[in-house]
C-alpha cells in the first residue's frame, strides 16, 4: 500500500542517511588501471595537466569511474538523434561517421507510428486475442533481413545496426570523425535529445564519458573551452531565443547577454536514483538536501534561468521552509526583484530575495548577471510581462502611488501575478497552487515531470475500472497502467506513463527501443525492437513501466533461440497513439473523474479542479 | 500512517479487471504473470484455483437477461400471445359483462379490428376480412339506437349544414366558433369513450378539454366564464300555451272557481311524480276545463263549414238547373275554405276564385260578365261538389284533399264522420235532384223560359244525358227504380214545391240542442253542411287543424281556416298542434335527447330552499314584459324541431317569467359541490 | 460540448432544458388531445425513443475503441435524457403502475429502472466521497488478496511474540475472536449495512487484554488493533465499491428487459389502435 499523506512541518526526530558520495558506482567496474594509463596516454588526456584536478577528483578517478570503452562493429548506431543520453563519446580509434540528416525509423528499427482506421479499430477489437500480452512473431523481433537481425550482441550488450550502411551513408549528408574527436558532450550536460545519429563506420573504439567526469573534465582549460565555446556558439543563443522574455531583445544585446552567462548545474543528473529514497523523507528533511541554488533574503545579484530540471521556490515560514512554487525549463526566478531594484528610486531600500531557489534532484540554470539583464534585457520586456510590482514603478506618476503600493502589498505575497498566468506564459516565477499542501506533494513525487500524468479525482470516482477496461480492449485486452498510485487527498495520481518532461527511462535504451515522438511528445515502446534489459522500467522512478513476458496467442511463451530464455518486452501507456480515439482511459470515463494532464504547469490542474465545484 | 501500522506487501501490478478470471495466487512468486485463460483454467495445470473478478461474476446476469429479453421481442413479434396478457385493462363491467359469455380468444376482435392478438399481421394487412371496418362502427353495431349511423361519427349526430347554423346563431353570442380542429365528421367514439380503464370506470365521463377542443370560448370553470344564456329554460315553445303571468296577475284573481278566488299555486299543475320530477302539466278536465270549458264550448260549438250553397239572382240562378229557390235571391254567401281546398284542383273553380279574391258574392258586380261567370262557374262547384260526395260518399274528399296536397294521416280522421247520405239527402232537398240521375233535369221543365243559353245547357246536358242514358240501358235496375217513382213531371214539380214549401214551414233545425256531442249537419238556412264540434280535443278539428299544418302557413286555405274561430281557439293553447309532427299533449322534457341542454328537476329540488319552485322561477309583472330576440342556441334548435313560425308563438311564450341567470346555478355548481363539468348541463349525441 | 463550464452551471443548465422539454411534450400533447388526435401516441413513442437512446450509453461503453464522445457527455445525456424520459412516462400513462398483466410488468420495469437509475446519480455522487475518506484505495477484484495479506499478517505478528504470558493471552483471543474475523469475509448484513459494530468490539477486547500483557504484548496488540481497524475499512471499501457495482448490474439487467416489454407494448398499442 502506497501512502503518501503529507506530514505536517513541525520538526521530527531526522533518520540518519547516508549522504551519497561520488564514484560509489563506477561506470563501469571492467576499468582497470591498465585501460587507465593507456587512455593518459592518448589525447585529449596525454595534454592534460593532472594537477589541475583537485585532489579529490583525480584525473585517473575520473578514467576510471566516469568512463567506459566501447568496441563498435561497422554499421553500429552508436547515438541516435532524439535519443537522451547522458555520457558523450570520445574516438579513441577507428572512424565513425555522423549523419547530418535525419535517417527514417526504420532505417534506426523503429516501426513507424500510423493511426489504425476505424474499421481496423473494430476488427482488431474483435480479434483481440483471449490471452494476455499475445504477440504476433513480427512483433517481438525485427524480420531477419538478408539473415541478419538489426539487433546483436556486441561484446556484453546489445547494439542496433544500419542495414546497409553504404547506401545510407552515400545518400545522407555525413561528417567523419576521427580519433580525438567528441561527440554527444552538449546531450550528455545540458540533457537535450541527441541531435544527431552517429554510425560507427568501421570497427572503432570508443570512450563513453559520462557527464559527471565531463563536468571535471572542463577544469582542463583547453578542454573546457573546446566545449563552452561549442556550446556558446551552438546552444546558447537558442536557449535564450526560446524563453518568452527575451522575445524583443535585439541581436546585438542578445550575443552581449551570450557572452555574459553563466552556466551552472546543481544535483544529480541521475535524480531518479535516489528519488525513492529521497521521496520517503520527511519534506522538511527533503528540502534540507536540495542543493541550495540562491538563498532567500540575500541581494539578488543575477537573472536565474532554468534550462533543464525542476527547482523548489521555497519561502521561509515558521521554522521550515514552504514550498511555494516550482520551476522547469525556461522559467525564471528573481526577476521581481531585479526589476524593483532597478527602477526603483534611490531612497527606497533594494529589495533582497523573496524566495529561496532549489535544485529538485538536478538543476541546470543559466545566470545572467543583473547589470547585464538590467542594462540589455530590461529595456526590451514588455511592461505586461514585469511582475506587477516592477511594471507599476516603471509609471512614475503620483496617481499609480497608491496603486503601486496596493501592488507592492499585492506582491509581498508569494509570487503571484495573474497577469502573465492569464496570457498563458510560464509564469515568471514558476508554478504555484493555493494548496501548499498540493504543490508539496507534486513536488515531493516529482509529479511535476508529468507532462500526460493520469488524475483521478476520487471523489468522482466510482472505482468501475472502466478506464481500464477501455485501456485493455484498445491495447489487444492488456492495460497498459494500473489503477493505483500516490494519492493526495482528493486526488489520484495513477501509475500510468506521465510523458514526463525529462523522460530519465528514456536514458540508456541500448537500442533506442523507447523513443519520443518529436512532435506529440508521447513516449513509446517499439517493441522488436526492444530486448527486454529493464533499463527503462528501473530508470523509471514511478515504476510505470513493467516488463512482461510474451506470448503467441494461444498463450505459448515465446522463449529466446539461442539462450532460452523467455522473451521480456517493456510495456507502458502510449496515449492510445496508433488507435483513432485519444486516450481511451479518459474518454471511458462516465464520471469525468479521470484526466490525462500536464502538471509541468499549474495552470491546467487548477482550471481542472475548479471545474469540480 | 499510524505508529502501530505495520506495511503490507504492495497488492501486485497486475491489474485485469476485463478479463473474467484471476490467477489465484496473485503476488506471489509462483503466480504466472498471464494469469489463467479465458475458461478460468490454470496455465500451469491447475496449481491454482483461479478467481473470477466483477467481469466474471456478472456477466452470466448480463447474458441471461439479454436472452430473456430477445425471448420476449421473438414471442412479441411473431408468437401468438393469449390476449389476457396484452389486455391493457378490465373493460367497464357493462361491455365485460356482454363479453363474459363469448370465447376468451374472441373478445378482442369483438371490438377491435384485428382477428388474433398476435401482433406479426401487423406488419401486413389488419386481420383479414375486417378491412374497412373501423371500431366505431363495432360500436354502432349495438348502440344503433344511439344515432342513424351516417350521422354517428359526425359532431353531435348533427349533418354538417346543422351545425353550421347554430354555428352562425351562436356568432350572435359571446362563444366564438372555433376553426374546426378535427374532421368533425369523423369523430371517432373513442375519442371520448375509452375502454380498458377498469370495471368501475365510467365510459360516459368525458373530459371539458374533449368538448373544448371545438368550443373555442374555452373556459377554467363554469362560474366565472360559462357564457351568459339569454333565456332559458324559458322561450324554446311549449307544446301548451300557457301565459304564467296573466293567469297569476290577471285572469285567477278575476276568476271565481265553485264561488272562491282560486290561488296560484304552482303545484295545482306542476305536481312532484313518484321518481321526484316535477311533471309539466295535469289534464285539461282537473286544470283548464273550471274556467276555458264553457267559452271554449262556445267557439268550437260554432262549427266548421264544408260547403255552402250561394244566393244567386235570378238571372244566374236560372241558368243553373233547377237551382234551388231559397238560394235565389240577392248576391249572398262565400266559399267556405274547405270547400275552396276541395275543388282547388278544378280549373273552373280556381279560375272563378281567382276573379273573386274576397270569395265574397256580396262583392260580385253583375255588370261584367267575368264575375258573373265566376260566381256561376262557383255555385256550380259548391253543387257539383256536393254532387260528387254523394255520389262517391268519403272518398271523395279524400282523392280530392289529396290532390290539393293534403298528405297527412289526418284526413281519415277528418272524414271519418263524414256520413255520404246526409250529402245525398242535402241534394235532393235542394236541388231535388236524386244522387244516381239527374235525368229529370232534360224532361220537359214546365218552365217555359227557355232560351239559347238554356238550350246550350239543354245540350250539355243532353251530352251529359246521353251517357246517362247509356248507363240506363246498360244498368236496368236504375230503369226499375225510375219505375218506382212517379215521374210525372207536374208531380214531381209540385212536390217539390210541397216539400220545399215544407222545409221552410218547419221549425229550424238548431245544432246545439240537437247535436250536443257534436258531428256533421245541414244548415237549410245559411244553405251550408256543417261540422259542430264538442268543446275539447275534438278529433276532427283536430284532424283539420293537422291537414292544413302540412299545407304551410302561408298557405291561403290553411290561414282561413285557422282563421275560423273553432280552429283558432284549438290552435291558441295548443300551438304545437300545427308542427310537422303534431303533439296536442305536453310532453315531459327529462330525457329528451333533442336539446343540448339537459335538466332534471328531481336533484334539484331535494336541496330545502329549491322546494319551492319561485326561487328560480319567478313569474314576471304583466307590465313588464322581458323581451330579447337573441336566439340562443336551444332556441334555434327548436325552431328546427319544431314549426318554422314559432316567432309567434314566441312571442306568446317564454316572457311571462323574468329570466332565469347563471347566477342561480353557480352556487352549487361548482367543481367541489355540485360538478361544473359540461357534460353536467350538456348532451353531446342529439337526435 | 459544455467543454469547461463548472460542473454546477452544467447540471443546472441540463435541469433547465429537461424541464423545459418535459413541458413542451406536456403542451404538444394537450394540443393533440384538443383536435381530438392521440396524445398517447406522441407520447408513448416519445418514451420508445428515449429508452433507445438510453440504452446507447450501454452501446457506447463497449466501444471504447471508436471516437464517439467521451462517455461522461454520454452519461450526463443518459441522466437527464432519463429524467426526461421519466416525465413523459407520466404524461403518457394513467395511472403510474398499469392494470393489464403486460402493462403491468411494464410499468413496474419502468419504474424499477428509473429509480435505481435516481439511486445510482445518488449513490455515485456520494459514496466515492465514502471510500475517499478512508485510507487506501483498494481495487476491487483485490480485495480478497488484502484480506489473505492482513490474516496472514496477523498470524506472522503472533507468531514473533516471544512473551509466554502474551502468547497466551493473544493466542487466546487470537484464536477465538480474530482469527475468524480475519479468515472470514464479511457478512451479508454488514455489505449491506455496514457498522463499526464488529470493530468495536474486537478492538475494546483488544484494549481490555492490556492489563494482562507487557511491552511486547502491548505492542503487538497495538499491531493487531491497526490491523483489525484495516481490515474493517477494507471491507467498509468493498461494502461500498459492492454497491457501487450492484446497482450498474441491476439497472442495465432490467433496462433490457424494459426495452423488451417496451417493443412489445408499442407493437400491440399501434396492432390494436384504430379509430
Amino acid at each position: 500500500m502506497i501512502d503518501n499523506t503529507v506530514l505536517p512541518l513541525e520538526p521530527t526526530e531526522t533518520i540518519a542517511v547516508r549522504r551519497p558520495q561520488r564514484w560509489d558506482a563506477p561506470m563501469d567496474a571492467l576499468m582497470s588501471q591498465s585501460d587507465v594509463n593507456w587512455l593518459k596516454s592518448r589525447e585529449p588526456f596525454a595534454s592534460m595537466d593532472a594537477k589541475a584536478f583537485p585532489k579529490t577528483t583525480p584525473l585517473e578517478g575520473i578514467l576510471k569511474n566516469d568512463c567506459r570503452l566501447h568496441r563498435c562493429e561497422p554499421g553500429e548506431i552508436i547515438v541516435r538523434e532524439g535519443d537522451y543520453g547522458n555520457s558523450a563519446y570520445l574516438v579513441i580509434a577507428g572512424g565513425v561517421r555522423l549523419v547530418l540528416d535525419s535517417l527514417t525509423g526504420e532505417q534506426l528499427g523503429r516501426t513507424p507510428q500510423t493511426k489504425m482506421s476505424w474499421s481496423e479499430a473494430l476488427s482488431r477489437f474483435w480479434r483481440r486475442s483471449r490471452v494476455n500480452e499475445a504477440r504476433e512473431p513480427h512483433e517481438i523481433t525485427l524480420s531477419m533481413t538478408n539473415g541478419v537481425t538489426p539487433v546483436r550482441q556486441v561484446d556484453d550488450r546489445a547494439a542496433i545496426f544500419l542495414q546497409d550502411v553504404d547506401a545510407v551513408l552515400g545518400t545522407n549528408e555525413t561528417v567523419p570523425l576521427g580519433p580525438g574527436e567528441l561527440f554527444g558532450e552538449v546531450a550528455a550536460m545540458y540533457r537535450a535529445p541527441r541531435t544527431a545519429t552517429v554510425i560507427a563506420e568501421t570497427e572503432a573504439t570508443l570512450l563513453e564519458i559520462r557527464w559527471q567526469g565531463l563536468r571535471i573534465l572542463r577544469r582542463d582549460p583547453d578542454f573546457c573551452r573546446s566545449l563552452d565555446d561549442h556550446y556558446r556558439t551552438q546552444w546558447l543563443p537558442i536557449h535564450l531565443r526560446e524563453l518568452p522574455l527575451m522575445r524583443h531583445v535585439p541581436e546585438s544585446n542578445l550575443s552581449r547577454v551570450v557572452e555574459a552567462t553563466q552556466l551552472q548545474s546543481y544535483g544529480r543528473m541521475e535524480w531518479n536514483a535516489d528519488y525513492k529514497r529521497s521521496r520517503k523523507l520527511p519534506a522538511a528533511e527533503q528540502i534540507l538536501t536540495e542543493p541550495m541554488v540562491a538563498e532567500e533574503g540575500r541581494l539578488p545579484t543575477e537573472l536565474i534561468i532554468v534550462r533543464s530540471g525542476f527547482g523548489r521556490v521555497s519561502q521561509q515560514f515558521g521554522a521550515g521552509h514552504r514550498t511555494v512554487a516550482y520551476v522547469g525549463k525556461s522559467h525564471t526566478f528573481g526577476l521581481e526583484e531585479l526589476a524593483y531594484n532597478a527602477l526603483r528610486d534611490e531612497t527606497s531600500p533594494p529589495q533582497p530575495l523573496q524566495q529561496s531557489l532549489r535544485a529538485i534532484g538536478f538543476l541546470d540554470t543559466l545566470h545572467i548577471p543583473a547589470e547585464t539583464f538590467v542594462s540589455e534585457v530590461l529595456p526590451y520586456i514588455r511592461r505586461s510581462e514585469l511582475p506587477a510590482i516592477a511594471a507599476s514603478l516603471l509609471v512614475e506618476t503620483p496617481a499609480f502611488g497608491k496603486r503601486a503600493s496596493d501592488d507592492r502589498r499585492k506582491a509581498s505575497r508569494p509570487a503571484n501575478s495573474t497577469s502573465a498566468e492569464s496570457r498563458g506564459l510560464a509564469h515568471p516565477s514558476g508554478s504555484q497552487f493555493e494548496t501548499t499542501g498540493l504543490l508539496e506533494f507534486i513536488v515531493q513525487n516529482r509529479l511535476n515531470n508529468g507532462r500526460e500524468a493520469m488524475v483521478i479525482d476520487l471523489h468522482r470516482c466510482t472505482r468501475c475500472d472502466d478506464c481500464v477496461k477501455a485501456c485493455a480492449s484498445v491495447h489487444d485486452g492488456n492495460p497498459r497502467f494500473v489503477r493505483q498510485g500516490s494519492t493526495h487527498d482528493r486526488l489520484q495520481f495513477v501509475q500510468a506513463c506521465m510523458h514526463c518532461a525529462d523522460p530519465v527511462c528514456m536514458i540508456g535504451c541500448p537500442t533506442g527501443s523507447i523513443a519520443r515522438d518529436t512532435d506529440t511528445g508521447v513516449v513509446t515502446i517499439h517493441e522488436p525492437i526492444c530486448v527486454g534489459c529493464g533499463t527503462c522500467a528501473s530508470a523509471c522512478p514511478y515504476e510505470n513501466i513493467r516488463m512482461t513476458s510474451v506470448n503467441d496467442h494461444e498463450g505459448r511463451p515465446y522463449h529466446d533461440a539461442t539462450t532460452g530464455k523467455p522473451i521480456i518486452k517493456a510495456t507502458k501507456c502510449d496515449m492510445c497513439s496508433s488507435s483513432p480515439t485519444g486516450p481511451a482511459c479518459q474518454a471511458a470515463c462516465a464520471h469525468d473523474a479521470l484526466v490525462r494532464i500536464d502538471l509541468s504547469e499549474s495552470k491546467p490542474l487548477r482550471e481542472w479542479l475548479e471545474r469540480r465545484q | 500512517m499510524r505508529r502501530t501500522d505495520r506495511d503490507l506487501p504492495l497488492p501486485p501490478n497486475q491489474d485485469r479487471p476485463n478479463r473474467a478470471w484471476l490467477c489465484g495466487q496473485l503476488g506471489e512468486a509462483k503466480a504466472c504473470d498471464n494469469g489463467p485463460d479465458a475458461h478460468g483454467h490454470c496455465p500451469l495445470r491447475g496449481v491454482c484455483r483461479p478467481k473470477r473478478t466483477w467481469q466474471g461474476k456478472r456477466r452470466p446476469w448480463l447474458v441471461c437477461s439479454f436472452l430473456i429479453a430477445s425471448v420476449v421481442v421473438g414471442v412479441a413479434l411473431l408468437g401468438p400471445i393469449h390476449p389476457s396478457w396484452i389486455k391493457p385493462g378490465e373493460l367497464s363491467s357493462p361491455h365485460a359483462q356482454i363479453l363474459s359469455g363469448t370465447v376468451e380468444s374472441d373478445r378482442c376482435s369483438t371490438c377491435h379490428t384485428v382477428t388474433t392478438a398476435s401482433a406479426i399481421g401487423w406488419f401486413f394487412s389488419a386481420g383479414a376480412g375486417h378491412d374497412g371496418v373501423d371500431q366505431s362502427e363495432r360500436c354502432l353495431n349495438c348502440h344503433h339506437t344511439l344515432a342513424p349511423t351516417s350521422l354517428a361519427r359526425s359532431a353531435h349526430n348533427t349533418p354538417s349544414e346543422v351545425r353550421d347554423q347554430i354555428r352562425l346563431a351562436s356568432t350572435a353570442t359571446q362563444s366564438h366558433p372555433r376553426v374546426a380542429a378535427a374532421d368533425q365528421d369523423a369523430i371517432a367514439c373513442s375519442v371520448c369513450h375509452q375502454e380498458h380503464h377498469g370495471a368501475q370506470a365510467d365510459l360516459r365521463l368525458v373530459a371539458d378539454s374533449k368538448c373544448q377542443s371545438c368550443h373555442a370560448s374555452s373556459f377554467s370553470n363554469f362560474s366565472t366564464d360559462h357564457p351568459d344564456w339569454s333565456r332559458w329554460p324559458y322561450g324554446r315553445g311549449g307544446e301548451i300555451a300557457f301565459n304564467h303571468a296573466t293567469h297569476e296577475q290577471k285572469h285567477f284573481p278575476g276568476s271565481q272557481v265553485n264561488g272562491s278566488v282560486a290561488g296560484f299555486q304552482c303545484s295545482q299543475c306542476h305536481e312532484q311524480n313518484s321518481a321526484n320530477e316535477i311533471t309539466r302539466t295535469r289534464s285539461y278536465e282537473v286544470a283548464c276545463a273550471a274556467c276555458h270549458d264553457q267559452p271554449l264550448a262556445i267557439t268550437s260549438g260554432e262549427g266548421i263549414e264544408l260547403v255552402s250553397i250561394p244566393m244567386l239572382p235570378r238571372q244566374l240562378a236560372s241558368q243553373q238547373s233547377n237551382w234551388p229557390a231559397q238560394a235565389t235571391g240577392f248576391l249572398d254567401g262565400n266559399v267556405s275554405p274547405i270547400a275552396e281546398l276541395l275543388l282547388s284542383r278544378d280549373a273552373e273553380f280556381a279560375e272563378a276564385i281567382r276573379t273573386l279574391p274576397t270569395r265574397n258574392f256580396s262583392d260580385v258586380n253583375l255588370a261584367s260578365t267575368a264575375h258573373r261567370d265566376a260566381a256561376a262557374a262557383i255555385a256550380r262547384g259548391a253543387q257539383s261538389l256536393l254532387q260528387e260526395i254523394a255520389n262517391r260518399g268519403q272518398g271523395a274528399i279524400e282523392t280530392r284533399a289529396r290532390a290539393a296536397g293534403v298528405r297527412s294521416a289526418a284526413l281519415r280522421d277528418f272524414v271519418h264522420a263524414m256520413p255520404p247520405q246526409l250529402i245525398a239527402d242535402t241534394l235532393e232537398r235542394w236541388f231535388n235532384a236524386s244522387p244516381v240521375v239527374d235525368g229529370s233535369a232534360f224532361t220537359a221543365d214546365p218552365d217555359d223560359s227557355l232560351s239559347s243559353p238554356s238550350d246550350q245547357m239543354i245540350l250539355g246536358d243532353n251530352r251529359l244525358g246521353d251517357d246517362l242514358i247509356n248507363d240506363d240501358l246498360i244498368g236496368g235496375d236504375l230503369l226499375a227504380t225510375s219505375d218506382a217513382q212517379p215521374v210525372d213531371p207536374l208531380l214531381s214539380s209540385v212536390s217539390s214545391v210541397i216539400d220545399a214549401s215544407r222545409l221552410t214551414e218547419s221549425p229550424r233545425f238548431d245544432a246545439p240542442t240537437m247535436m250536443p256531442a257534436g258531428g256533421w249537419y245541414r244548415d237549410d238556412v245559411r244553405m251550408s253542411i256543417r261540422y259542430r264540434g264538442v268543446s275539447h280535443a275534438d278529433s276532427t278539428l283536430r284532424a283539420l287543424i293537422e291537414m292544413v299544418a302540412v299545407l304551410g302557413p302561408d298557405d291561403p286555405v290553411s290561414a282561413r281556416v285557422l282563421a275560423l274561430p273553432a280552429i283558432k281557439s284549438c290552435v291558441d293553447c295548443h300551438p304545437s298542434g300545427l308542427a310537422s309532427e303534431p303533439v296536442w299533449t305536453s310532453l315531459p322534457r327529462v330525457g329528451r335527447t333533442d336539446e343540448f341542454t339537459k335538466f332534471s328537476h328531481a336533484p334539484h329540488v331535494n336541496v330545502a330552499k329549491l322546494a319551492d319552485c319561485k326561487h328560480c322561477h319567478q313569474v314576471a309583472s304583466t307590465s313588464s314584459i322581458h323581451r330579447d330576440s337573441m336566439a340562443s342556441v336551444a332556441a334555434v334548435k327548436v325552431s328546427l324541431a319544431s314549426h318554422p313560425g314559432d316567432d309567434s308563438e314566441e312571442t306568446r311564450h317564454g316572457h311571462d317569467f323574468l329570466p332565469l341567470s347563471r347566477a342561480a346555478c353557480v352556487a352549487c355548481h361548482t367543481p367541489e359541490l355540485a360538478s361544473d363539468a359540461c357534460t353536467t348541463c350538456h348532451r353531446y349525441h342529439i337526435r | 460540448m459544455l467543454g469547461n463550464i463548472s460542473f454546477r452551471k452544467r447540471r443546472w443548465f441540463a435541469l433547465a432544458i429537461t424541464t423545459l422539454a418535459i413541458f413542451a411534450v406536456r403542451w404538444l400533447a394537450s394540443r393533440t388531445s384538443m383536435n381530438l388526435g392521440r396524445p398517447e401516441v406522441l407520447t408513448g413513442s416519445t418514451v420508445l425513443a428515449c429508452l433507445f437512446l438510453l440504452v446507447l450509453l450501454g452501446v457506447r461503453r463497449r466501444l471504447p475503441f471508436w471516437r464517439l464522445g467521451s462517455v461522461s457527455m454520454w452519461t450526463q445525456i443518459h441522466i437527464y435524457s432519463g429524467l426526461f424520459a421519466g416525465g413523459v412516462y407520466l404524461l403518457h400513462v394513467p395511472a403510474i403502475i398499469a392494470g393489464g398483466r403486460l402493462e403491468f410488468a411494464l410499468s413496474l420495469l419502468f419504474v424499477i429502472v428509473t429509480l435505481s437509475g435516481m439511486y445510482g446519480v445518488y449513490a455515485s455522487r456520494t459514496l466515492p466521497k465514502r471510500l475517499t475518506a478512508i485510507e487506501g484505495q483498494h481495487r476491487f477484484d483485490l480485495v480478497d488478496w488484502h484480506r489473505g495479506q492482513i490474516s496472514k499478517a496477523a498470524r506472522s505478528l503472533l507468531d514473533d511474540v516471544k512473551e509466554q504470558t502474551a502468547v497466551r493471552v493473544l493466542g487466546g483471543y487470537y484464536g477465538k475472536n480474530l482469527q475468524p474475523f480475519f479468515a472470514s469475509r464479511p457478512s451479508l448484513a454488514f455489505v449491506m449495512a455496514p457498522t463499526n459494530l464488529r470493530r468495536k468490539r474486537l478492538l475494546t477486547g483488544l484494549q481490555q487484554l492490556d492489563r494482562y500483557l507487557e511491552s511486547e504484548g502491548r505492542e503487538t496488540s497495538g499491531a493487531l488493533a491497526a490491523l483489525v481497524r484495516r481490515r474493517d475499512e477494507l471491507d467498509y471499501q468493498y461494502a461500498l465499491q459492492l454497491r457501487l457495482r450492484m446497482w450498474v448490474v441491476v439497472h442495465s439487467v432490467l433496462s433490457l428487459l424494459l426495452i423488451a416489454f417496451a417493443i412489445t407494448h408499442a407493437v400491440t398499442a399501434f396492432r390494436f389502435m384504430s379509430s
